[in-house]
């Protein structure tokens, strides 16, 4: 119920709704990949077929080396790439959100041993070690994920702790302790619920975020070679020469995926942001986007929300 | 001395002896002394089964602080406190134990429930978390309860986000009393709204003590309300308690210079009745290492010299009244000799 609520309200809001319907547009695309797209995008054995430049039959033509339908190869990216920004956007968020009330609920011991891991995360360059993970464990998605968890979630969890380290202090929450209640169950009941839109607003932008990385990632050759991800259809173009045969369209096509994809969760979780936390209306999507890539967006979220359980209940 | 002026022990629900609580300060250097805040120091209290026992003093005086530590919220530096016999902090269990029979009122209704919750979920909270009752004990428990404060049924499956804060702070108490404590501490119950409404609440108070027997620990600003309900009151300044006993007494015969000064800045009913008020000169002392003596000298319009060095201790004025004012005393042992 809850949830659906928030839908609505999303798709109220002028940001919320463009990214709401380029996001169910991509994620039919990839639910339905092998009915929409015309040809086999791993049929490598078109010999005739190499290179093309857009026509009637080949949308956005064929590869140079393998003549690769491009638009075919363009809709069977969209899995991997939203696939794997949803998964590992899920997985930030639960274990971020879980170890972040954890640090601030229980205090102590507990925080002091996760937050100094999240201090030591944070500090690691994560492009080179995410190299040399992806050598050592092999080049699959299962990796991938892994490695873009153990470096996302730090962040979240830190962010998550300072709000719930003013939500403990809450009467209600002083009532349940009184009443006799766990931590468990306060945790549970009380805190958990009160970050949680925060978390989801979070697990939109981080997935953005992560597509791109995963983008990046499978141009340098360090993703799944045996699928076909955006990432590398670009990394192909790159290597096989598209730009010095000038065609451009095998650049432009998985560009404009990315950023649609990217652009959609961006919007999303803008949307969100803005009906739990009116105060943040009066900022430019492209003021925000430029915080969110320095990493300083979601801490300025957090910092103006001076109550979260107030501003939930408008 | 004083334990021997009680009735009966067993009258008494909550005991404290000695009372103290600090909290340490922020360091500035590392080698620095720590420094502790004295929020309540040396108060001994007895309240008795069934009945109201107001506290009174300014913001910051330790009221909350010292509710706090008979809820088990704050562990205290020295002395005791004894709930219905038991030692409260003799053990982690005892703490929990006799909590099964504590419950506070908030001061702010807003935030003493969680906007996310319904008014049944709110109001059955203390059953669920307890355990050990079927599905329709509960609900027929809150809806009783719910009706007693004065809402009906149907606001159980609203939000508690949905409602005034008058109605806020019923859901409160209903949910307080759901469980039939021996012990409610309610902290200021009614500053935090309108003043419309701050009759309908005491009223309600008052009403459900009656039923259901309940003793309340009553802090309060306001001593018009003090005056209403209480039975017997504690003066509190600065974490020590200036004046203590039979309320009715202490309102008619304020003795502690901090008590007269206090009542005299109630309005009264007559605006013709010509009323002397004692204006306090100065600031709250700092409670970071405060005097050894008297709390309140520096303020004091009666103070005597060496006023910071005597010793303050709670002595009989009259039967069942308490002053610590090392003035009033120092006359009476004058007398006495």
């Amino acid at each position: 119920m809850k949830g659906f609520r928030l839908i609505k309200k999303i798709a109220q809001n002028k940001q919320g709704r463009i990214g709401l319907i380029i996001l169910l547009v991509l994620a039919v695309t990839a639910v339905f990949a092998p009915l929409i797209a015309p040809f086999d995008p791993y049929d490598v054995t078109m010999r005739d077929a190499k290179g093309l430049a857009p026509d009637k039959i080949h949308w956005l033509g064929t590869t140079i080396t393998t003549g690769q339908d491009v638009f075919s190869m363009l809709i069977y990216g969209t899995r991997v790439s939203l696939g794997i920004g949803i998964i590992t956007g899920i997985a930030i968020s639960v274990l971020g959100s879980l170890l972040g009330v954890a640090a601030g609920y229980l205090g102590r011991a507990v925080d002091m041993i996760i937050m100094r891991i999240v201090d030591v995360m944070l500090v690691i360059p994560t492009l080179p070690l995410t190299i040399l993970i992806t050598n050592i464990f092999g080049k699959s998605y299962v990796v991938i994920v892994l490695v873009f968890v153990l470096f996302g979630w730090p962040g979240l969890a830190r962010t998550v702790r300072s709000q719930v380290l003013q939500m403990k202090n809450a009467d209600y929450v002083k009532a349940a302790e009184l009443s006799g209640a766990k931590k468990g169950y306060i945790m549970l009941k009380h805190i958990l619920p009160g970050v949680s839109n925060l978390v989801v607003m979070s697990t939109a932008l981080t997935s953005a975020g992560i597509m791109i990385a995963e983008a990046g990632l499978s141009f340098l050759g360090l993703g799944n070679p045996t699928m076909i991800s955006w990432g590398k259809m670009l990394s192909e173009a790159q290597s096989s020469g598209a730009v010095l045969f000038g065609q451009w369209w095998m650049i432009v096509a998985p560009g404009i995926g990315i950023f649609l994809s990217v652009y959609s969760f961006m919007r999303v979780g803008f949307a969100i942001e803005e009906v739990l936390n009116p105060k943040m209306h009066g900022q430019g999507s492209v003021k925000k986007l430029w915080k969110h890539m320095n990493g300083t967006y979601l801490d300025e979220v957090f910092d103006t929300m001076e109550e979260p359980c107030k501003t939930q209940s408008k | 001395m004083r334990q021997e002026n009680l009735k009966n022990n067993r009258d008494i629900l909550l005991e404290t002896r000695n009372l103290s609580v600090e909290f340490p300060m922020k360091k500035k250097f590392f080698f620095e002394k720590q420094k502790m805040l004295s929020a309540v120091s040396d108060v001994s209290i007895q309240i008795r089964k069934g009945e109201t026992f107001g506290l009174v003093g300014e913001s910051g005086c330790g009221k909350s602080t010292f509710a706090n530590a008979t809820l088990g919220f704050a562990k205290p530096r020295s002395g005791e406190i004894y709930f219905n016999g038991q030692p409260l902090y003799a053990e982690k269990k005892s703490v929990q134990e006799a909590r099964l029979h504590m419950q506070k009122i908030f001061q702010d209704p807003a935030s003493s429930l969680n906007p996310r919750f319904t008014v049944r979920e709110a109001v059955c909270e203390p059953m669920r978390i307890r355990g050990g009752f079927d599905k329709n004990e509960v609900e027929r428990k809150a809806r009783e309860m719910i009706t007693a404060v004065g809402l009906t049924g149907k606001d159980l499956d609203r939000y508690t986000s949905q409602f005034s804060g008058g109605q806020q702070q019923r859901i409160a108490i209903a949910r307080a009393l759901i469980l039939n404590p021996e012990y409610i501490v309610c902290d200021e119950p009614v500053s935090a709204l309108d003043v419309s409404v701050h009759a309908q609440i005491l009223n309600l108070l008052m009403e459900m003590q009656e039923k259901t027997q309940t003793t309340y620990l009553f802090i309060s600003h306001n001593l018009a309300a003090v005056k209403k309900l209480c039975s017997r009151l504690a003066i509190m300044y600065l974490g020590k308690v200036v004046e203590y006993g039979d309320a009715a007494k202490i309102f008619a015969n304020p003795v502690h210079p901090y008590t007269k000064a206090l009542l005299s800045a109630v309005l009264t009913v007559n605006p013709n009745e010509e009323t002397k008020r004692i204006v306090l000169k100065g600031d709250v002392t700092s409670p970071i290492n405060p005097p050894s003596g008297c709390r309140f000298c520096s303020r004091c319009y009666q103070a005597q010299k060496d006023c910071a060095d005597r010793e303050c201790v709670l002595t009989e004025v009259e039967p069942e009244h308490f002053v610590a004012c090392p003035v009033v005393t120092g006359l009476k042992a004058d007398i006495e000799q």
